[in-house]
């Protein structure tokens, strides 16, 4: 044992280490309280329809499904699958198109602001769309270095939803 | 037993016996106490004994105050409850027995059973012997207890400060029933709480619905509850709900998104 005769002799070495191990242990306990009660999920399943209307007759529908993952603390993708249907007057126009895509992008969250940087962007098998169409209808920002931002709520204290600054457009269903 | 350390004092507390330590030896028996029972090097006695002061001296001097401490317990007469030992290689350590009980007679009367006294050594510094109260050996579990204790409240308060800062913080919307023309048949709506005076805004988006999907979508079930989305903006050119087949649940529900770009 060593005896310290200086004004911190009352710091020793079993007092630190319970010091740091109650510091340990209040953070652990933390991180994992923080994440069974968090709303915030590794997955989500976000079935959507997208109505483009114009003059009333002229119809875009892009209906599927978003799947977000996140990947690491600060990298995630997002996957669409569906399909891109027009119509005119009713009737459609054409046959539907296969959209089937993946987005991946670095992240952060400020308050309830998810700043996302696309880092990659490929088409996946049996996929049939337009980078236009994807652009305007699936994921506004495709390209490498493109960023945007995405609000995030939570409806009725049970159901996260993503969507504009001021509106919750899309639920996550898982 | 006490030493008073201000006049480098041994006493025997039963009758006031005592003996004057040199201030070496008083300085290093001091901390042979505060040991409690560990090993303090010869290393160690050098530096508490002398360097503090700043004399250097040799091994033979701490073997010196060493037999000087034991003629001085064997004075007192208290060899056999107050041990110092050399251990080999190592140092010196104090070692204070504790009494072995006496086993009560067999004629043993109604008598209470006198408590045993332990054998003490403590420290005191101006105090009158009569004041000196011995060192409670529990002391160390109370600050062991309370170190345990300032680190477990500084790691909260870290944590909640790094939770403020850069965990998530959704916003929260609560949607309340709302009933009006254009509700479909066996169908609650819901809008939000704080939405509720955008009438115009409610009735286009259930128009919408009824228009683009039910009539559409014949063969599909139709849903039972429609919660409009509404922003800050009465314009119609953005309409949305999502359409469940039952009040949102905290998991696993059967919802779909539906999202209106009018021009």
């Amino acid at each position: 044992m060593t005896v310290n005769r200086s004004i911190l002799k009352f710091i020793n070495l079993p007092m630190m280490l319970l010091f740091i191990g109650g510091f340990a242990a209040a953070i652990g306990g933390f991180v994992i309280h923080t994440m069974y009660t968090s709303p915030l999920k590794s997955q989500c399943v976000m079935p959507v329809s997208f109505y483009d209307i114009k003059q009333g007759k002229d119809v875009a529908l892009l209906r599927g499904s978003y799947r977000s993952y996140r990947d690491s603390i600060s990298r995630g993708h997002v996957t669409f699958v569906g399909s891109l249907s027009r119509f005119s007057d009713g009737q459609r126009v054409g046959q539907p198109v296969t959209v089937n895509r993946e987005l991946r992008f670095e992240g952060s969250i400020t308050h309830n602001l998810l700043q996302m940087t696309i880092t990659g962007h490929n088409r996946r098998i049996g996929d049939q769309s337009s980078d236009d169409d994807v652009s305007t209808y699936v994921f506004p920002a495709l390209h490498n270095g493109e960023s945007g931002t995405t609000s995030l709520y939570l409806l009725d204290g049970k159901v996260m939803a993503t969507g504009v600054e001021t509106v919750a457009r899309i639920a996550c269903m898982n | 037993m006490t030493l008073d350390v201000q006049t480098r004092t041994l006493t025997r507390l039963s009758d006031g016996e005592s003996v004057n330590l040199p201030a070496s030896a008083s300085l290093c028996l001091q901390a042979l106490v505060e040991a409690e029972g560990e090993v303090l090097s010869q290393e160690q006695l050098m530096d508490i004994g002398w360097r503090s002061s700043g004399v250097e001296v040799t091994d033979n001097s701490v073997r010196v105050m060493i037999n000087k401490l034991r003629r001085a317990l064997h004075t007192l007469a208290s060899q056999q409850e107050i041990s110092l030992l050399a251990v080999t290689r190592s140092g010196y350590r104090l070692l204070i027995h504790e009494p072995q009980a006496t086993p009560a007679p067999p004629y043993a009367t109604d008598a209470p059973p006198q408590p045993t006294r332990a054998p003490q050594v403590t420290l005191s510094e101006a105090l009158p012997l009569a004041a000196v109260q011995p060192k409670p050996r529990n002391r160390r579990w109370l600050r062991w207890s309370a170190a345990g204790c300032c680190g477990v409240i500084l790691g909260l308060i870290v944590a909640y400060t790094l939770y403020g800062q850069f965990m998530a913080r959704l916003d929260h919307i609560q949607f309340v029933p709302w009933s009006g023309p254009g509700v479909p048949a066996d169908t609650q709506v819901f809008v939000p709480q704080d939405r509720q005076d955008q009438q115009a805004l409610i009735e286009a988006t259930l128009s919408t619905y009824e228009n683009h999907v039910i009539s559409k979508r014949p063969l599909e079930k139709p849903a039972k509850v429609l919660y409009i989305t509404l922003g800050a903006s009465p314009s119609t050119h953005h309409q949305g709900l999502i359409a469940c087949q039952q009040p949102f649940q905290d998991a696993e529900n059967d919802c779909e998104s539906f999202y209106f770009k009018i021009y």
